[in-house]
């Protein structure tokens, strides 16, 4: 996934696509930032400059799917399992214990407990393809796995043997008004999620650790791709100027 | 032997830990898992095909094209049309809550009515109709008590149309609306053009330079899924074919960080700059002073007025750069086709008239009225006077059209601040909008003291708690009404918002209690009233064969005349379909005074000039702040919103906004104000209690509060009223609330 950041306005039509999409259950309103369960959260962060050469940037944060997911070694329960054909890194709830090593383990914060019982504003509106977790399981962005999976099936169903790769669309990316999201094949250098990722201009979150990740961030802005702890990916002259 | 107790002890453990061995434990784990996976407190989904519905989005009237997903005819989740091209696909956060309004918690499906201090009680609906005829009856037997009111939050509609009809029986009876950008804007064009349309709109798409004042475009801003796609449209071009974005504005905002430059004015402002721009233009001859000389009836004056402005004066004005003024004015004259665009967001309310006035002459100047890339004038949509000014193809007029009402007498809609006070003695409130609000204070001193307030509306929030009466409406999907051309789109639109699951017993469809209130006031709607106003359009648009149609199944335009019958096109827009006008024809230049009518423009613009600050009421030592409320992501949130909104308003926010006062560090620090303390927020009107944030994107002395939204439109709870900035701002000049004179200081909870 590429999320261009210099087009994001900060709307939020991604997260409640996704909460939709995914029957992310509601909380009580004691919960904030660390107890809500937000697959998707747009996060703001600015230059730190004064007023007024203060400048901000909006930074959608979805699970980063990491090639090497420090959640992975720590459950005990073998709940999340890296898909390694399609590269998503996926939580199964049955297998969860609810032990939270995984939420400690990962640095982007991106794993929500699910402290309370589930609720939505109807049981009778929900997400048929996405079944609804229970209180005691971490939950989180999974590329809408339920769209992949119908992709799938409908591929098998055209006849493909052993679809991986099939096009489908993530529910934030389909809602994005902006298009600030771009989602597709990665490993497929001729797709155009693979040509903006090449990109000197993009970066990922906190790279020094190595995870992998699979979320791209593009910006024009060289403070902004500092953000993503890549000095590396500041040009001379940027570096200069 | 006998068995000892070591001897059972042992063969105890050696079964666990043979046990432990095996599946089994593993699997009752497992079994555990699932059964408690599947248990009652875990909803059981409810399976079946699912398909997709295309329609239009109403909630705002920004007519966004959209697909919802249905479950059998229950609304499960919605997406962008991007074929259709009003919206571009643009959708909002709202938008994709939108088939969660049903459910919320605040939702009401029978009439309440207030009952002294007890709050409101359920009554039948007779008993809530009886109390709305008499009062009813009070108005019309004795109208100089006070008289009927209706506050409309979408003129131009067909229920708009509907409320003219049931007024325009009474002898004295005022169709409101409440002061926005549009409203502001028309008083702007009147007292401007010689020849003033009712609607104009950008064309944003064909701009080369865009300079915004105040007006947060992407930002929920007008029509907020249309200005999301413009944003995709835009950010799809090369850089060098993209518009150069001019943002003015106080705080460093959404729109301000993706503009190309950013023009941090002081509050109240706006007219400086923009006399500052006129001077620039003038003096250094970017424009054709001679071209202006016949169109521009007062130039000489606004000549005299702007050389009171030149940019050093306004730089100190606005607490910008001289060059920076000079700039901005180059670009906008040479880099055309460019519009500047004046505004304020959902929460922070409309600008003044004098900031209005001056931001279009700048249009006026360089020539960008009623031109390609410019602001254009929008004809009206297609009716019967419009028709029988424009015979058919036989020559004949065209105005013999079956089911057409009988024209009334026409109801002109009068903005909220130009009433007298106490002059309504029964107001209705159209269904609340959750994207803007307005000040209680605006509509509370226009009541008379006994006063009825009836709200058609689903949800006990917002301006709802004000009222007397609440009769249960129906929300969005449960009942089908139109879309007219939304604020700001650069040509006539109509769409129609489907229904497209069942309403919950009990409650009903706004034209529905309309007819219920007009019959116990002895007054005439006639059958079907609202339905024949939708149809009678949808005729007119056959007839007048202007435009055409944008079909949703198909996703191809089709020609107006191809539709033969209203009927067929009804269909079409009930399938998420959208008529769309001709282009506006270029006008020919059309007189106009850069200084609006009357004997006053100079000398309003001139103060106005100095700044809106000066003329606050209030003494700026004791209130040295500026309190400049606004609507986060463009969302004022008084009433209802999806409950998915927690997600964005309280789940993913690092510092609660309700109630919260964000300031520079510069002044947290200057006034002993501390991040994340409480402190008491105090204007001449009253006082709130505030958390702190320190926060670089805002201006020094200035405070920014959102206005909403609070816990109960969230669904957070259901009950209970909460504070609201707007309780403590000032309205000036009866329409302005963008800014008050403002003190915090911190209090340290015991």
């Amino acid at each position: 996934m590429v999320i261009n950041l210099d087009r994001c306005l900060g709307c939020g039509t991604c997260m409640a696509a996704c909460a939709v999409e995914n029957n992310v259950s509601l909380t009580p309103a004691e919960a904030d930032y660390r107890r809500g369960i937000t697959w998707m959260y747009v996060t703001k962060a600015n230059n730190g400059k004064k007023f007024p050469k203060v400048d901000t940037v909006r930074i959608p944060v979805p699970c980063q799917q990491c090639e090497d997911a420090p959640c992975y070694h720590v459950c005990p329960a073998t709940a999340v399992q890296p898909d390694a054909r399609s590269g998503i890194v996926t939580q199964m709830p049955a297998r969860c214990v609810g032990c939270r090593y995984c939420m400690a383990a990962c640095p982007y914060h991106v794993r929500y407990f699910n402290w309370w019982d589930v609720k939505y504003p109807s049981d009778k509106a929900l997400n048929p393809d996405v079944a609804p977790r229970m209180r005691g399981v971490v939950g989180k962005c999974n590329f809408c796995h339920g769209r992949y999976q119908k992709a799938r099936a409908q591929a098998r169903m055209d006849g493909e043997k052993d679809p991986v790769g099939v096009p489908y669309v993530t529910a934030c990316a389909e809602a994005c008004p902006s298009d600030a999201i771009v989602f597709g094949n990665l490993a497929d250098k001729e797709t155009k999620v693979a040509k903006l990722a090449a990109s000197p201009k993009c970066f990922r979150l906190l790279e020094s650790l190595k995870t992998e990740t699979k979320i791209y961030y593009y910006s024009d802005r060289a403070w902004v791709r500092q953000l993503g702890n890549n000095p590396g990916f500041i040009s001379k002259e940027e570096n200069n100027g | 032997m006998g068995i000892t107790r070591r001897s059972l002890l042992q063969l105890v453990a050696g079964a666990a830990a043979g046990t432990m061995v095996t599946p089994l434990p593993w699997k009752l784990l497992d079994d555990v898992s699932i059964w408690t996976q599947n248990w009652f407190l875990t909803p059981q989904l409810i399976r079946g095909e699912t398909s997709e519905r295309l329609t239009t989005c109403g909630l705002c009237g920004g007519g966004c094209g959209i697909s919802v997903r249905m479950l059998g005819s229950v609304p499960l989740s919605v997406k962008g049309n991007k074929d259709q091209p009003v919206s571009h696909g643009g959708t909002c956060p709202l938008g994709m809550g939108s088939p969660q309004y049903r459910f919320h918690p605040t939702r009401i499906v029978k009439p309440i009515a207030k009952n002294g201090s007890n709050g409101f009680v359920p009554v039948e609906l007779k008993e809530a109709i009886s109390i709305i005829g008499k009062q009813l009856a009070k108005c019309k037997s004795e109208p100089q008590k006070g008289t009927v009111a209706v506050l409309d939050w979408r003129p131009g509609s067909a229920m708009s149309n509907m409320y003219g009809d049931f007024l325009s029986q009474l002898d004295r009876s005022y169709h409101l609306v409440a002061p926005s950008n549009q409203t502001t804007l028309t008083s702007a064009l009147e007292v401007t053009l010689a020849n003033p349309p009712h609607q104009v709109g950008y064309d944003l798409e064909n701009a080369k330079t865009v300079l915004s004042i105040g007006a947060p475009l992407f930002e929920g801003w007008n029509a907020p899924g249309r200005l999301a796609g413009v944003n995709r449209v835009w950010s799809g071009k090369k850089k060098a074919n993209r518009p150069y974005l001019i943002h003015a504005e106080s705080n460093h905002t959404t729109q301000a960080s993706v503009s190309d430059t950013w023009l941090a004015i002081k509050p109240g402002t706006e007219t400086a700059l923009a006399l500052g721009i006129g001077h620039v233009l003038l003096s250094e001859n970017l424009v054709d002073a001679g071209a202006l000389a016949e169109p521009a009836l007062d130039l000489d004056e606004y000549k005299k007025l702007v050389d009171q402005f030149p940019p050093q004066t306004v730089a100190e004005i606005t607490g910008l750069k001289k060059k920076e003024i000079v700039s901005a004015a180059k670009r906008f004259a040479k880099n055309t086709p460019a519009v500047a665009i004046g505004g304020g967001g959902a929460g922070a309310g409309p600008l003044g008239l004098e900031e209005e006035i001056a931001i279009l002459g700048l249009n006026l100047l360089v020539g960008s009225y009623g031109k390609p890339g410019g602001i254009l004038p929008l004809k009206t949509l297609p009716d019967e006077a419009s028709l029988a000014a424009v015979p058919n193809k036989e020559g004949k007029p065209q105005t013999n059209m079956v089911h057409l009402i009988e024209p009334k007498k026409a109801m002109p809609l009068t903005s909220l601040e130009k009433i007298p006070n106490r002059s309504i003695r029964l107001l209705i409130l159209d269904s609340a909008m959750p994207v803007t609000a307005i000040p209680k204070s605006l509509f509370d001193q226009k009541l008379a003291p006994d006063a009825i307030t009836v709200s058609l509306s689903p949800y006990l929030a917002g301006a709802a708690l004000e009222a007397d009466v609440v009769l249960p409406s129906q929300v969005t999907y449960e009942w089908e009404y139109d879309v007219p051309t939304p604020t700001g789109v650069p040509m006539n639109t109509y769409a129609v918002s489907a229904k497209i699951t069942e309403a919950p017993p009990g409650t009903k469809a706004p034209p529905e209690f309309m007819e219920l209130i007009a019959k116990a006031g002895g007054l005439e709607l006639g059958e079907n009233a609202f339905a024949k106003h939708i149809d009678d359009r949808l005729e007119a648009i056959v007839k007048s064969g202007r435009g055409k149609v944008f079909d949703a199944k198909s996703g191809k335009d089709k020609d107006t005349s191809t539709f033969k019958t209203a009927a067929k096109l009804r269909k079409t827009l009930s399938n998420g379909g959208c008529w769309i006008d001709d282009a506006p024809v270029a006008e020919e230049s059309t007189p106009f005074r850069l200084l609006g009518i009357g004997d006053q423009g100079a000398t309003r613009l001139s103060i106005m000039g100095k700044g809106r600050v000066t003329t606050l009421k209030g003494n700026s030592k004791s209130h040295p702040l500026i309190l400049m409320p606004y609507g986060d992501r463009g969302v004022a949130g008084e009433s209802a919103l999806p409950q998915v909104m927690t997600k964005l308003y309280r789940e993913s926010e690092l510092r609660q906004l309700y109630l919260t006062a964000h300031i520079s560090p510069e002044t947290g620090t200057k006034r002993r104000l501390t991040d994340g303390h409480h402190a008491l927020l105090d204007t001449p009107l009253g006082t709130l209690d505030v958390t702190l944030v320190h926060d670089h994107a805002v201006m020094p002395e200035v405070v920014r509060v959102a206005v909403g939204p609070n816990p109960l439109t969230l669904g957070d709870v259901d009950d209970g009223k909460f504070a609201s900035i707007l309780d403590i701002t000032k309205v000036t000049g009866g329409s302005v609330w963008r800014l008050s004179r403002a003190s915090l200081r911190e209090v340290h909870l015991g």
